[in-house]
């Protein structure tokens, strides 16, 4: 499974991509929207894990993106929002599922198994 | 309280809303690098444990594991602080009491605790209203300490969230212990006026709340 992390935190996206890498994922990262939006174009993944506020342009404008040019790409949204609203939002605009941060490794695991099968 | 000063106080609030829902969303960023750094030093740990020491393996992962449960912790509560953050950005909403209840019980387990007093939470499916949150938020905590402040080393207080014909119950239950001498005062009598609620003894200190537009 090809997996792009699009994150504006290095060290968060860095990490989880070391440690996705560990379990054998296939795994890139890109450390905001416009350079996420390059890497989808240059090669679709299977799964995208997006953050939802950066700095150069949100979470849901990219997820916008993926959901009208790579309907096979599946997006999980990335939220620290207390509330889970902005994750209701990001599900409204397409995403399959999202994650609140601090994410949790095991969730996500049992998130990308759901998604191989 | 004039329009425009209340006006005024409603984007104070909101002012503080915005600044600790941001703050909460910086510190939920830094506990993820946390708990992705020492998740990634556990699985590193793991897969190299065979050639390491195997009592150093087994501190590296005393320590992980501490780190983990501590960045939970902190997570829960920047998760409460947030949610508790947004309430206030619009003066009047649709929400749960039992929600705002849990919030608020996130920050106010502190003082219970260190006048060694339970707190315990009972959720019966309450009603949602149309209300201030931030105003409610206001007024549970001076109903809050008053209540604590009549309980001592090894006392309960149990707050009770439930829904009855339409209308949202908070039940506060110090095993006999409660009264409402002296409460509320004059701050908390105009709030729970703008809040359309009532308050009363019955088995505790008991406060009812309608859907109100303010």
């Amino acid at each position: 499974m090809k997996i792009l992390i699009i994150d504006d935190e290095v060290e968060f996206a860095t990490t989880l991509c070391q440690r996705l890498k560990l379990r054998k994922f296939d795994v890139s990262e890109a450390h905001s929207g416009t350079e996420g939006l390059a890497a989808l174009s240059a090669s679709p993944p299977d799964v995208v894990l997006l953050d939802m506020k950066m700095p150069d342009m949100s979470g849901f404008d990219v997820l916008k993106v993926i959901s009208r040019d790579l309907p096979q790409t599946r997006t999980i949204m990335l939220t620290g929002h207390g509330s889970g609203e902005a994750g209701k939002e990001g599900l409204a605009l397409g995403a399959i599922d999202y994650l609140m941060k601090p994410v949790e490794l095991k969730e996500l695991l049992a998130k990308l198994k759901t998604l191989e099968k | 309280m004039a329009g425009d000063e209340r006006k005024l106080r409603e984007s104070q609030i909101e002012s503080y809303g915005r600044l600790m829902a941001g703050f909460s969303h910086d510190m939920k960023n830094h506990l993820g690098i946390i708990r992705e750094s020492a998740g990634l030093m556990a699985d590193l740990v793991e897969i190299n444990g065979a050639r390491m020491d195997p009592v150093l393996v087994e501190r590296f992962k005393k320590t992980t594991d501490l780190i983990e449960k501590r960045v939970v912790i902190a997570a829960g509560l920047f998760h409460h602080l947030s949610s508790f953050a947004h309430r206030s950005d619009t003066p009047i909403s649709s929400f749960a009491l039992s929600d705002v209840v849990a919030e608020m019980a996130a920050f106010v387990e502190r003082p219970a605790r260190l006048r060694q007093v339970k707190l315990e939470l009972k959720n019966d499916a309450d009603a949602v209203l149309l209300n201030s949150p931030s105003l409610l938020q206001f007024f549970f905590y001076r109903l809050y300490t008053h209540c604590l402040n009549q309980l001592g080393e090894g006392d309960t207080l149990t707050l009770e969230t439930s829904g009855v014909n339409g209308a949202a119950v908070l039940r506060m239950d110090g095993g006999g212990k409660l009264t409402l001498a002296g409460f509320p005062g004059e701050e908390e009598a105009t709030a729970l006026s703008l809040l359309g609620g009532d308050i009363f003894e019955e088995n505790g200190i008991v406060l009812k709340l309608g859907s109100v537009v303010v």
